[in-house]
């Protein structure tokens, strides 16, 4: 069997935590179905340091079909929602830690990745479901978008700071 | 039974028929036959063991139907205050709620984590599903009280296990059985009330 390399492996833990951290967000009972936390984004915000430009995309992308896959959600709503919001959210992320990362905190940068991914879903549910209705939901929908990206900046913040599991694959790759 | 049996059937064999039904379901334009089309759905994910909820589907549908309501179409049946209740957004809400739940519940059924993808890409979501598995298999792991420590210490030990991810993903034995007739059985059907409804 082929020796799989650590930076692969890095990749795929990534993503199998991506889908971890979107399953415990399932079980999680939502006041509305819509309400997104955003929980499997965090292995994304830690790749940001650890991975190339391709090799956040090839997460992105595991993170999206994997979740389809994991939650049977390939063929509805929710897959097309979910594809463009990570989509979205992943290019800005990367965009702005890549080219103004001095400037930008993880909490910065997981702020503006919500607010492009709840926008493009936003946009979508304008077209598919709401019309221009889509304005009452806009402002909770946002709202809730902000507040649990700042709180996942901040637990990948804390979490890259202290993790000894980092280190060590700093050091592997 | 019928989830085991369910379970025996190729992933790809159920992708493939799950795109056909999809496609025929999208297309019916008459709400009483999406309604009914959507509680089979339900009913079969239920019958081949998915989990099914009542209060969030009930949440998609009203809440769709709720914010439809707000713009009014057609005849209106009956008025609240100054807000007129129309027939048309009334059943255009409720036709894109049901589609919102149908959709899910085809996924459900036809959508399998064990359906592999071939090439580079499959063997990279091969590895993430061992993983992934190691990561659920690793009950009582989380200690509240220290949160980032327990997750760094579990990463660190499925980081340093070199044999995730070599033969540990569960082996499924295919073959025939009747139950295979169901899914194009549903699309016949389906098109059928496509023809004679829409």
């Amino acid at each position: 069997m082929t020796r799989v390399s650590d930076r692969t492996r890095l990749i795929a833990l990534l993503g199998a935590l991506c889908l971890f951290l979107s399953t415990v967000e399932f079980m999680i009972p939502k006041p509305l179905p819509f309400m997104r936390l955003g929980l499997a984004n965090l292995p994304v915000l830690v790749g940001l340091s650890l991975l190339t430009v391709p090799e956040i995309l090839i997460l992105v992308a595991l993170k999206v079909a994997g979740q389809g896959l994991v939650n049977g959600t390939l063929f509805s709503y929710i897959f097309l929602f979910s594809a463009a919001g990570s989509l979205a959210s992943g290019l800005v992320m990367l965009l702005v830690h890549r080219a103004g990362g001095r400037y930008f905190s993880l909490v910065g940068i997981s702020i503006l990745g919500a607010l492009s991914s709840n926008l493009v879903q936003l946009l979508l549910s304008r077209l598919m479901v709401f019309g221009d209705n889509v304005r009452l939901i806009a402002p909770p929908f946002l709202a809730v978008g902000t507040a649990t990206a700042v709180v996942l900046g901040l637990v990948a913040e804390r979490f890259l700071a202290s993790s000894e599991w980092i280190v060590l694959v700093r050091k592997e790759l | 039974m019928i989830k085991e049996a369910w379970r025996r059937i190729p992933p790809l064999y159920l992708f493939l028929w799950g795109l056909v039904l999809m496609v025929t379901y999208l297309f019916q334009t008459s709400l009483p036959v999406r309604a009914g089309e959507t509680l089979a759905y339900v009913l079969l994910a239920v019958l081949t063991g998915r989990r099914f909820r009542l209060w969030p589907n009930l949440t998609v549908v009203a809440g769709v139907t709720l914010v439809h309501l707000i713009s009014p179409l057609g005849r209106v049946m009956f008025t609240l205050g100054s807000w007129q209740i129309t027939q048309g957004s009334l059943e255009l809400g409720l036709f894109k709620g049901l589609m919102l739940v149908g959709l899910i519940y085809i996924s459900r059924s036809f959508i399998s984590p064990r359906l592999s993808l071939p090439g580079r890409a499959g063997a990279l979501m091969g590895l993430t599903f061992a993983y992934f598995e190691a990561l659920t298999e690793s009950r009582g792991f989380f200690k509240p009280r220290e949160p980032f420590q327990s997750t760094d210490q579990l990463l660190l030990r499925i980081w340093r296990d070199s044999e995730v991810g070599e033969g540990r993903r569960e082996r499924v034995r295919y073959g025939f059985r009747p139950l295979w007739i169901l899914p194009p059985l549903m699309a016949a059907g389906q098109l059928l009330l496509l023809f004679y409804f829409s």
